[in-house]
C-alpha cells in the first residue's frame, strides 16, 4: 500500500487495492450529471481531510460558486480548507467567461500550454500533492485536430508526471466510449467509468475502474450511491 | 507497608493522573503542586519530609504517626480546594473520581482495617476509599472460578507450549494487563501455570473477573489460532472447555461468560429456536451457513420467524432482517408482543432491519435511512448494498444471523439469474460474515426447475409441509439436503401451541409428571393466540379423534413412555407413530403404575398399527367404552402454587395454576388433580380453561384479562375448581363406580 492517494471515498480505495497509485494521471469520464464533479471534489477535499495534503482543484467550466455549493451540499466545507491552504479551488471558467472566442482562442486560455505555465508555479506555491482538471473536455475545444489534441495532452501529461502530482482528470463522454475524444484514456493510468443504468424501470449508478496501471483492481461494474455525505460505492455487489 | 507510605502513595498516583490525564480531561502542572506544598508546610512543618521534585517525583521521608497523616490530609484537601477554584468544587470532585476510580483500588486495598487511616481522606478521596474497601467486603469468593480457570490456563498453555515458546502469550498477557487490572495480579509460573494473586482478585466484581479470565482464554484462542489455524484452534479449545466446565454452567451463569465462550465464540452451531429443528441439524444452524426454508404462507412460518428472531436476540446475537412482505414496524410489533424491545435492540446495534417492501408504496432513491432500518428501491443491486450497510451497522457478536425474506417476490420483478447471482452473491457474504443464514421461500414459488437451481445455492434446504385431509392439519418438517453432515431425513410433525411450534416430543415431556394427556391440553389450549384457524384445526382434529377414539386403548404402547428395546432418543419419528396417547386410566395413575399397565397390554397386544398422533385420543367421551379409572375423592386443598415454566423467550413466562389434593384411595398420597390447563400470558391471553385433572370433561372458562397478577389468577382458578368440585360428579365416575365412602 506504499505511496498510495487514497480517495476515501467509501467503497471505492478497495476497488483500486487502496487508492491510485502516487504520481499517477487518472481519468473520470462519465455522461453529465454522472457525479464526475463530485468525485473530483471529494479527491482533493477527503486528500486535505484526511492525509493532511494540499489539493488543486481546476475548473476550466464550472464556477466556483457552484463548486462550493456543491460541496457544501454533501458536508464538504471547501472554504475552510481555503483559508487554511489547503485545498486551492481555481476558476479559469471565469477568465474564460470574460473572454470573447477568438481572444480566448488568441491568448490560448484553456490550451494545455498556458495550463501547464499555470500549473508550474502554482505548484510550486502551494505544495499540492493532489490536482483535478475540471474538466479536459473543455481544453479539448481549443484544437482543432485530434492529433494536435493527442500531442499536446502527451506533453501535459510528461508535466504531470515530472511534477510528481497525483492528479484526476475528468472528461465528459456522451456515447458509449470511454471518453469524449477516444484518446484521455490512453495517456492515463487509470480510467473510472461512471454511468447510469436502468434496471426493472429503475436508474441507478455504477461505477467500473476500466484501466489501472501499477496495480491489481477490480474490472467489475459496481453500483455506487450519492449518500448525504457524498459517494458511496458498494464493492461487494456487482452489475452484471 | 505503613499508613504514611500508603497515604503518600494515594497523593502520588493523585498527582500522576492529574498532571497526565487522559485527552480532553482537566489538566493541573506540577508547578502548581509544589505551590500547593509550600504553602501547606506553613500550617502543617512535618511536610517538609514530603517533596515533590520539578519533575513529579514524590520524596516521602515523612514519620508514621497521626501528625504526619493530619499533615498529608491537609496537602490533598489545599490541592482539592485549588482545583476547586479553578473549574467548580462539583465538577473538581467529578474530575479527581473519575481520574482515579480506576488506578487507585490496588492502593486503597491494602487500606482495609487501619482506622487511623480511613478516616482523613477529603472528599471526594474519601468516597473512593470508601468504595473500593465496602466493594470488596461484599464478595470475596471466587475460588471455584479460579481454580477451574486455573486449570483451563495450564491446560491451554501446556498445549501451547509444545508449539511455541509462550514468550507471545506473555507478551499478550502484559498487554491485556493494559485494561484489566486483575491481570497485574496473575503470574506465568515456570511449569506452565498460571498463579493469581486470590487476595486481590477476591476484591473484583463478578464483572471484572469474568471480563479479565475471559479476555485471557480468548487471547489463548487467538494465540492458537495463528499457531494451528483457526479450525484447529477452536477444536482444541472447545475441547478443554467442554472437559473442564462439564456440569458447571451455573458458574458461567453467574458470571456471564456463556455467551462470551461455550455459547458464543466457540459454538459452531445457531439455535433456531425451533428445537426440533435443531435436533435435526445437530443442534442448530452452523455459522457461515445458509440455510434455504421452504414453506406454505401461513402462521407456521410465521411463527417460526418469530422464534427464530426472539431466541436469537435473546441469546445475545445480532440479527439482519430483509423484509419484503412487510414494513420494519411489524416486526417492531411482534418482538413488543414477545415483550422485547425492537428499538433497544437497534439502538444497541443488535438488530438491524432492510426494508424491501416500502418501495412499493412510496419512493426511494437509492437506499435511505429511516431510523435504524435501511431502506432500499426495488432494484436487487442496491438491496445488496443495503443489507451491506445494515451487516456494517451490527454490533459485533460471536452470533450472527440474517433472516432474508425476499426470493419469492424478487423472483416475480426479476429474472430468475439475476435473483440467483443475487442469492450466491449474499451467501458468499454472510459466509465471509460467519453468519447463519436462513432465507426464506413460499412452497411453490418457481418451477421445479428454478427450485432446484436455487437450491443448489445453499448449504441446507429445511421443508415445512403443511397437509390438510379428512378435517385435520398435520405439519411436519423434514431436511432436504444439508452439507457437511449427517442429517435425519425423516419428516417430523409438530404442533403449534401457545404460539410456538412444538415437536410431539416436546408436548410429551413436558407432560411427564403431570396427569393430564398432551391432546387434552392442546384441545383446551382454545385461545392460543387468538389463531381462528387454529382453533378450526383442533375443533376439526376433535371430532377426529372421536371417531377414532376406540381403536386407541388397544393401539400399543404410550406415547411418553420408552418401548421396550426402543431407544428414546434415537428415533423419534418411530416412537412417534409407535406409540399411543395416555388413556384417562393412564392419566389418573401414577407413572409407576402406568408403567405397569403398558407392559401388561404389551403382552396382550401382538401387534402395534403406527398412527398419527392426531388420531388417537378422546375415546373416554364415549360413555361405556371408556376405560375405567380411580375415582376422585375431594379433601382439603394440600398445595396451591404457580409453576414458572423456564421459556427461551426469557421475560414471558407461563405459569400454570395447580392445586393438589388428598386422595384417601391412595393411602392419602398427595396427588395434582387441577391443572388449570393454560399457560398464563400477561397481556396477551384473556381467558383461560379450568378442568379437574380427574380425566373428566367438565371444566369452565375464567376470564383472567381483569387480573393483574398469577396470584389473582390462582384465586380464581381455585375458586372454579372448587365450584366444579362442589357440582355433580362426572357421568364416567358415576357410572363406573359407587361414590367413595368419605364422600359426602
Amino acid at each position: 500500500m506504499k505511496n498510495r492517494k487514497a480517495t476515501h471515498i467509501p467503497g471505492l480505495d478497495e476497488l483500486m487495492n487502496g487508492g491510485f497509485p502516487g504520481g499517477t494521471i487518472n481519468l473520470i469520464t462519465g455522461p453529465p450529471g454522472s457525479a464526475k464533479s463530485l468525485f473530483g471534489i471529494e479527491y482533493i477535499y477527503n486528500g486535505a481531510r484526511f492525509d493532511d495534503e494540499p489539493g488543486i482543484y481546476l475548473s476550466l467550466e464550472e464556477s466556483r460558486d457552484s463548486i462550493l455549493r456543491a460541496a457544501s451540499n454533501y458536508g464538504l466545507d471547501l472554504t475552510s480548507f481555503e483559508k487554511e491552504g489547503r485545498v486551492y479551488l481555481i476558476d479559469l471558467g471565469k477568465m474564460r467567461a470574460e473572454c470573447t472566442a477568438s481572444e480566448e482562442l488568441e491568448w490560448g486560455l484553456a490550451s494545455f500550454e498556458t495550463l501547464q505555465d499555470f500549473l508550474k508555479n502554482q505548484l510550486s506555491f502551494s505544495g499540492a500533492k493532489r490536482l483535478v482538471l475540471d474538466s479536459i473536455t473543455a481544453v479539448g475545444v481549443y484544437y482543432k485536430s485530434s492529433e494536435l489534441f493527442r500531442r499536446e495532452l502527451f506533453k501535459f501529461s510528461r508535466f504531470l508526471r515530472d511534477s510528481n502530482i497525483t492528479s484526476v482528470l475528468i472528461s465528459e463522454t456522451s456515447g458509449t466510449g470511454d471518453s469524449r475524444y477516444g484518446i484521455e484514456e490512453f495517456i492515463s493510468d487509470s480510467l473510472i467509468k461512471l454511468d447510469y443504468e436502468s434496471t426493472a424501470g429503475e436508474y441507478h449508478r455504477t461505477l467500473t475502474v476500466r484501466k489501472m496501471r501499477f496495480t491489481k483492481h477490480d474490472p467489475l461494474k459496481h453500483p455506487f450511491l450519492i449518500m448525504d455525505n457524498g459517494i458511496e460505492v458498494s464493492p461487494d455487489e456487482v452489475i452484471s | 507497608m505503613n499508613d504514611v507510605e500508603l497515604y503518600g502513595n494515594l497523593i502520588r498516583e493523585f498527582i500522576r493522573k492529574m498532571t497526565s490525564p487522559d485527552i480532553g480531561e482537566f489538566r493541573m502542572e506540577i508547578s502548581s503542586f509544589r505551590i500547593i506544598l509550600e504553602r501547606a508546610r506553613v500550617q502543617r512543618t512535618k511536610l517538609i519530609k514530603f517533596n515533590i521534585t520539578e519533575n513529579g517525583r514524590i520524596v516521602n521521608d515523612m514519620e508514621d504517626d497521626s501528625g504526619s497523616i493530619s499533615a498529608l490530609e491537609t496537602f490533598l484537601r489545599r490541592s482539592v480546594d485549588f482545583i476547586s477554584s479553578l473549574i467548580g468544587e462539583e465538577l473538581a470532585r467529578d474530575v479527581i473520581y473519575r481520574n482515579l476510580k480506576e488506578s487507585t483500588r490496588d492502593l486503597i486495598e491494602p487500606m482495609r482495617g487501619r482506622e487511623g487511616l480511613i478516616g482523613h481522606f477529603p472528599e471526594p478521596f474519601d468516597m473512593l476509599v470508601e468504595q473500593t474497601l465496602s466493594t470488596s467486603v461484599e464478595k470475596n469468593d471466587h475460588e471455584e472460578v479460579l481454580g477451574l480457570f486455573e486449570d483451563v490456563f495450564q491446560a491451554y498453555l501446556k498445549e501451547l507450549s509444545g508449539h511455541t515458546d509462550l514468550s507471545a502469550f506473555k507478551l499478550k498477557l502484559s498487554i491485556l494487563r493494559e485494561k484489566h487490572r486483575l491481570l497485574k495480579h496473575v503470574t506465568v509460573t515456570k511449569n506452565n501455570s498460571m498463579d493469581f494473586d486470590r487476595d486481590i482478585w477476591a476484591t473484583a466484581t463478578d464483572e471484572e473477573v469474568s471480563d479479565s479470565l475471559v479476555a485471557v482464554f480468548n487471547s489463548m484462542v487467538g494465540l492458537s489460532t495463528f499457531l494451528l489455524g483457526k479450525e484447529e484452534a477452536i477444536k482444541k479449545a472447545s475441547r478443554i472447555l467442554n472437559y473442564y466446565f462439564e456440569g458447571k454452567a451455573s458458574i458461567m451463569e453467574r458470571y456471564g461468560m456463556e455467551d462470551l465462550i461455550l455459547e458464543g465464540a466457540l459454538n459452531h452451531k445457531v439455535s433456531t429456536g425451533f428445537q426440533l429443528l435443531d435436533d435435526k441439524m445437530g443442534g442448530g444452524i452452523s455459522k457461515g451457513s445458509s440455510i434455504l426454508f421452504i414453506s406454505p404462507s401461513g402462521i407456521e412460518r410465521d411463527i417460526f420467524i418469530t422464534q427464530l428472531l426472539t431466541t436469537g436476540l435473546m441469546d445475545g446475537a445480532s440479527v439482519l432482517m430483509v423484509l419484503s412482505k412487510e414494513p420494519p414496524r411489524s416486526i417492531r410489533m411482534l418482538l413488543r408482543s414477545q415483550d422485547l424491545d425492537a428499538n433497544a435492540f437497534e439502538e444497541e446495534g443488535k438488530l438491524r432491519i432492510v426494508d424491501w417492501f416500502s418501495w412499493r408504496g412510496e419512493r426511494i432513491i437509492g437506499v435511505e435511512r429511516d431510523g435504524h432500518s435501511l431502506k432500499s428501491s426495488k432494484i436487487l443491486s442496491n438491496l445488496g448494498i443495503a443489507i451491506n450497510k445494515g451487516l456494517r451497522d451490527l454490533t459485533f457478536s460471536p452470533t450472527k444471523i440474517a433472516i432474508v425474506h425476499m426470493i419469492g417476490p424478487a423472483t416475480n420483478i426479476f429474472e430468475f439469474t439475476q435473483v440467483y447471482n443475487f442469492m450466491q452473491r449474499l451467501r458468499a457474504k454472510f459466509k465471509e460474515e460467519e453468519m447463519a443464514s436462513i432465507f426464506f421461500l413460499e412452497t411453490e414459488t418457481l418451477s421445479r426447475e428454478s427450485l432446484t437451481r436455487i437450491m443448489e445455492v445453499f448449504d441446507g434446504v429445511v421443508e415445512m409441509k403443511k397437509t390438510m385431509g379428512s378435517g385435520k392439519v398435520l405439519r411436519d418438517i423434514s431436511i432436504l439436503t444439508m452439507s457437511g453432515m449427517d442429517y435425519d431425513t425423516t419428516a417430523s410433525p409438530f404442533v403449534i401451541r401457545d404460539s410456538r411450534l412444538i415437536s410431539i416430543d416436546e408436548i410429551w415431556s413436558d407432560n411427564e409428571g403431570s396427569w393430564d394427556g398432551p391432546m387434552d391440553r392442546e384441545l383446551k389450549d382454545t385461545d392460543v393466540d387468538n389463531k381462528d384457524h387454529v382453533q378450526e384445526e383442533i375443533e376439526e382434529a376433535e371430532v377426529e379423534l372421536s371417531d377414532n377414539a376406540m381403536d386407541v386403548d388397544q393401539a400399543g404402547p404410550i406415547r411418553g413412555y420408552p418401548e421396550p428395546g426402543l431407544d428414546r432418543g434415537k428415533d423419534r419419528g418411530q416412537k412417534i407413530g409407535s406409540g399411543r396417547s395416555l388413556t384417562r386410566k393412564d392419566r389418573a395413575q401414577s407413572p409407576a403404575q402406568a408403567k405397569q399397565d403398558i407392559a401388561d397390554q404389551e403382552d396382550k397386544v401382538k401387534k402395534v398399527p403406527i398412527r398419527p398422533l392426531v388420531k388417537r385420543k378422546k375415546k373416554a367421551s364415549r360413555p361405556g367404552k371408556a376405560t375405567p379409572g380411580p375415582s376422585l375423592v375431594r379433601g382439603p386443598i394440600d398445595k396451591v402454587s404457580v409453576e414458572q415454566v423456564k421459556d427461551s423467550r426469557g421475560p414471558m413466562r407461563p405459569a400454570r395454576v395447580r392445586k393438589n389434593i388428598d386422595t384417601p384411595e391412595d393411602g392419602g398420597k398427595k396427588r395434582t388433580i387441577v391443572d388449570a390447563q393454560k399457560t398464563l400470558k400477561p397481556k396477551r391471553v384473556r381467558k383461560i380453561r379450568i378442568a379437574p385433572g380427574d380425566g373428566a370433561k367438565k371444566g369452565r372458562s375464567i376470564d383472567i384479562s381483569r387480573l393483574e397478577s398469577p396470584e389473582d389468577i390462582l384465586k380464581e382458578a381455585i375458586s372454579t375448581i372448587e365450584d366444579l368440585l362442589e357440582g355433580s360428579e362426572p357421568r364416567t365416575h358415576v357410572a363406573r363406580r359407587p361414590p367413595p365412602k368419605n364422600r359426602t
